[in-house]
């Protein structure tokens, strides 16, 4: 066997090891990033995110060797040599990093990412984004179902198993950007509206207001370059695409076209060069303003306060100041204990976090982690430039705007814009294969799937809208909204305590004054009398003699049918007694008392869709 | 080249701004205040935090061989983000809430002050564990009804107007009262003074905490921030506003004198009936724990304490609406406003608007629970009220 042989079946088999130890450990990184981190059914997974890094090391070392061999003589030599050379002055910073640096456990997807970036020579762009895109949204759409089923914890309702909602947003954004790399930003008329309705996902689910700001930048500009292109507004041959998305696409572009004609009119365009360094060293401007602005920042100066809805930004800049306040930037990082909210936004009275990814960069991992990391982003923007990939290094451009409010510019599993520092880059589909594309013809079956898909998203989307109006709606005790109110005397029994009886009616007194149609059942006579005496018209109490209240509340529905009484229920009762009709109403699935229960989302919504076809099939 | 040469200077300049501004020593004694100033505004707003200047200027005089490293203007929240870092990262003198006091206390972080207050000046939410911790830095703080001349008295008359309030404020300003008019204070003063004992479910305040989410889920409150509400208010498209102290001073300041005759104060109806106008508690100073290795700083300190105490008598200036405010909360029928008691989480149950009133009353029983008798896991009272044991 020759050497040049060994040498490709070395360059092979270390590209498919690569390939392999990527998947392994993006698998790892991600599910590091979720909720289930430190959880007891997965505790056995945490230490191999650290075998990775260790096998990371050891293989970027040994694909550099091989990389470098394979690549000498086809190359310019002294350029080679002087890419390797900083290549090897970045790893050996690197383990140097690993032997006298902090570490936390946000530290290995740091590690993973850098060492998998300098050692993707050999690996195809479009392979490593479309892995990378095929993985995050299969593990999201995973984690996203076992949350709406309540099998996994789901932070403030929209975080889907990610420890923060805003977190989910981040990467929402960094999947669109995954794939807009990948087609290149040519998308297809269903991947435009997509672009489009994400950012407001972002924000409404998410409340992720720069993956809102960023998306919504991404879709102009994706759909600015789509019509700059063709010289109009896309999918408008109604022969091809039917009558409605023409119209839909005309409305969606009126406003591109008109900053089309403004640049235009205002010769714009000759600013491009000028443009194209502010994207260039994009990283090097947002991490030095933010780390000015936060310099310069002073609290409660007007300058800053007058701007509207910027509180989450002066919010970053004070514990970034404080961060600076308290320690000093390190090449090896500082050891800085940071407590963050834990998910729920709710449990921590102290929190210290740096959520600025150029901060929290600079301070926790030191000026040498910074300076490369800074240095590798800006190095792929000048390749992608000289490559004439300007869309592309505008996404990366958008991603570090990202990464001046979130953390994500250090987290393997949100940057894998760092690989294309020394990927090969890949062809990509023209603007004509997005339009072919759309038009792919579609069997019967295929039909039948779409249209399937189509009404199960559209009915999850009414059921959850529905759900959610409920929720925030249907509340008891609102102005908006009747229930027949039950009273228990025989609570008080139960309980043996005769102070909660006047308590108890007036409060159910008052709900009757303040909701005309709500109606009361009571379980003995002097109670619907005093109820009575408080101006309660005596028509709206029914007196259903129990003696217990379980047994009141078994009865409460069929009295509720026979005398047409408002078909939700709440009791007049306290915690205990409420937890007890909960139960109770569980069984009977009354809406309001099912919404009212502390019960997972997918539950929530199947009791929902229960109730409304036992309406429809009583009605 | 020359381009990139200039990007890496650049890079270098800035981290060298970075490690020169870090490099900077500690001062002898360093101070930490959270007036706010708003410079747009006038003296009514910023009279406490003009006076704290001039008291801290007064004690540099008098003190040439001490410097003295202010940090003014700080937020509440910086004091709780460097109490993550421990003592060695807290200022020497320092200002907070009463509530965050507890929690450094707890942490160890501040020092017990009893040898240097006397009993007779100790101020009562400072006072934990029988041990004081701060000298008042302000004045108590309050929550009122600001309209001119037109405000129903009753919550019946309020609901049958239909009578929409511009609401700054947070939903401890309605518990407040409405525990005032439950009875519950007598429960929360209890809780408060048997210093981590409560009754585990008590029906006062469950009645209480129902009354204020009824309040809150009335649509009579129009929720929005302090800022937006004072515009709104300024602006006539409400009546009436609900704010706190900070706010109503920042409100009085915006308005031209003719509207200020018209101000009238107004406490905010409680379902039951009762008035009670929910009256706060001041900031405190407090002092950082590491200075009980060194007497003589803590000598300087607690002299200094008293000297700036003085800032929370500061005169807002002489006008009719701020001598009718003053004749206000002088004859207020005060309850407690438990915020200054509560921590976030003992409280943040109640903000949450999706959940009804009952669920609300759970949640924050639990909180309480969790929070004074130190409960960390609180799985088994949840048992006993869902019944699942």
């Amino acid at each position: 066997m020759t050497g040049s042989s060994v040498l490709r079946h070395a360059k092979r088999a270390s590209g498919i090891i690569w390939f392999v130890l990527f998947v392994f450990s993006y698998s790892v990184c991600y599910l590091h990033n979720t909720i289930l981190v430190g959880s007891p059914q997965l505790s056995f997974f945490d230490p191999y995110i650290y075998y990775c890094v260790d096998l990371a090391r050891l293989f970027a070392c040994l694909c550099l060797i091989v990389n470098f061999c394979s690549q000498w003589g086809k190359v310019d030599s002294k350029r080679l040599i002087s890419v390797y050379l900083f290549k090897l002055a970045v790893l050996t910073g690197l383990i140097l990093y690993m032997h006298f640096g902090v570490e936390d456990h946000k530290t290995p997807p740091l590690l993973l990412m850098l060492f998998f970036a300098l050692s993707a020579d050999e690996q195809d762009e479009n392979r490593l984004f479309s892995t990378g895109f095929g993985l995050g949204a299969a593990y999201t759409a995973i984690l996203f179902i076992l949350a709406m089923l309540g099998l996994m914890e789901n932070n403030r309702g929209t975080a889907f198993g990610f420890q923060y909602r805003d977190n989910l947003g981040c990467y929402m954004l960094c999947l669109s950007l995954f794939y807009c790399i990948l087609r290149d930003g040519w998308l297809t008329w269903l991947g435009e509206l997509a672009l489009l309705a994400l950012p407001f996902v972002c924000l409404k689910c998410n409340d992720s207001k720069t993956a809102f700001v960023c998306g919504l930048i991404l879709a102009a500009c994706t759909m600015y370059r789509h019509y700059g292109r063709i010289g109009g507004a896309p999918y408008q041959d109604r022969d091809r695409f039917g009558p409605v998305i023409p119209l839909l696409f005309s409305v969606i572009y009126c406003p591109i076209a008109l900053v089309k004609g403004a640049v235009e009119r205002l010769k714009l365009r000759r600013g491009k060069g000028a443009l194209r360094f502010f994207i260039r060293n994009g990283y090097i401007l947002c991490g030095g303003l933010f780390i000015l602005a936060t310099a310069t920042y002073r609290q409660f100066s007007p300058l800053w306060e007058k701007i509207p809805g910027i509180g989450t930004i002066l919010s970053r800049f004070n514990l970034g100041q404080l961060g600076f306040e308290q320690f000093p930037v390190r090449w090896f990082g500082n050891q800085i204990p940071q407590i963050g909210l834990g998910g729920n936004e709710a449990a921590q009275p102290l929190y210290f976090v740096f959520d600025s990814s150029y901060i929290k960069t600079l301070l926790q991992y030191g000026a040498l982690i910074f300076i490369v990391v800074i240095v590798l982003m800006t190095w792929t923007q000048y390749r992608l430039q000289k490559h004439h990939r300007y869309y592309v290094s505008f996404l990366l451009f958008l991603f570090a705007l990202d990464s001046t409010m979130e953390f994500q510019l250090t987290n393997f599993v949100y940057n894998l814009f760092i690989l294309l520092a020394f990927c090969k880059y890949s062809d990509k589909p023209g603007v004509e294969a997005c339009e072919r594309k759309s038009l792919l013809p579609t069997g019967k079956a295929r039909r039948i799937a779409l249209a399937g898909a189509f009404t199960a998203l559209l009915a999850v989307l009414v059921l959850w809208c529905a759900t959610a109006w409920q929720v925030s709606n249907w509340r008891g005790y609102t102005p908006h909204y009747a229930a027949t109110v039950v009273v228990p005397g025989a609570y008080m029994d139960e309980v043996k305590s005769e102070a909660l009886h006047r308590p108890r009616l007036t409060r159910a007194m008052r709900y009757l004054n303040s909701h005309k149609d709500a109606r009361c059942i009571v379980d003995n006579e002097q109670d619907r009398d005093w109820l009575v005496a408080q101006a309660v018209d005596a028509d709206r109490i029914a007196v259903a003699p129990a003696t217990s209240v379980d047994e009141m509340l078994l009865n409460a529905s069929t009295f509720m049918a026979e005398n047409d009484f408002p078909p939700r229920l709440t009791v007049c009762t306290y915690a205990i007694q409420q937890a007890r009709v909960q139960r109770h109403a569980r069984a009977l699935y009354i809406p309001v008392n099912s919404l009212t229960m502390n019960m997972p989302f997918g539950l929530h919504l199947a009791n929902f869709t229960a109730e409304q076809w036992r309406l429809l099939w009583s009605s | 080249m020359v381009k990139l040469k200039w990007i890496a200077l650049g890079l270098l300049g800035l981290l060298a701004l970075c490690l020169g501004g870090c490099a900077k020593q500690r001062a002898d004694i360093t101070v930490m205040d959270n007036f706010i100033q708003d410079d747009t505004l006038g003296e009514c707003f910023n009279a406490p935090a003009l006076r704290f200047d001039a008291l801290l200027e007064a004690w540099k005089d008098g003190h040439p061989d001490i410097e003295l490293d202010e940090k003014k203007r700080a937020g509440s929240g910086d004091i709780s983000a460097l109490a993550v870092l421990g003592a060695d990262h807290l200022p020497d003198v320092f200002m907070a809430s009463p509530t965050l006091g507890r929690l450094l206390v707890e942490k160890g972080l501040v020092l017990d002050l009893s040898d240097y207050i006397p009993v007779q000046e100790r101020v009562e939410p400072f006072v934990y564990g029988g041990a004081a911790y701060a000298f008042p830095a302000t004045a108590p703080s309050f929550s009122v009804v600001i309209h001119e001349g037109d405000f129903p008295d009753t919550w019946t008359a309020l609901y049958a107007r239909r009578y929409k309030v511009a609401w700054g404020g947070n939903i401890t300003d309605l518990l407040s009262p409405a525990m005032a008019a439950n009875g519950a204070q007598a429960w929360f003063d209890h809780m408060i003074a048997a210093d981590k004992e409560c009754t585990f479910l008590n029906d006062d305040i469950m009645e209480a905490i129902v009354d204020a989410t009824e309040m809150r889920d009335s649509g009579l409150l129009v929720e929005m921030t302090a800022d937006e509400a004072i515009l709104a208010f300024i602006n006539r498209k409400y009546c009436a506003v609900v704010l706190n102290e900070e706010s109503v001073y920042r409100l009085i300041d915006q308005l031209d004198s003719e509207r200020r005759k018209l101000l009238r104060f107004s406490v905010f109806p409680s379902i039951a009936g009762e008035k009670n106008t929910p009256i706060g508690v001041p900031y405190g100073f407090f002092i950082n724990a590491r200075l009980a290795e060194d007497a003589g700083k803590l000598a300087l300190c607690v002299e200094l304490c008293r000297h700036l105490m003085q800032a929370a008598g500061a005169d807002r200036g002489d006008d009719e609406a701020l001598e009718r405010l003053d004749n206000f909360i002088r004859q207020a029928k005060p309850c407690r406003n438990c915020a200054y008691y509560l921590s976030s989480e003992v409280w943040s149950p109640l903000k949450n608007t999706q959940l009804p009133p009952i669920e609300t009353a759970v949640k924050m029983q639990n909180c309480y629970d969790q929070y004074y008798l130190g409960v960390e896991d609180f799985s088994e009272q949840m048992d006993l009220y869902y019944e699942e044991k």
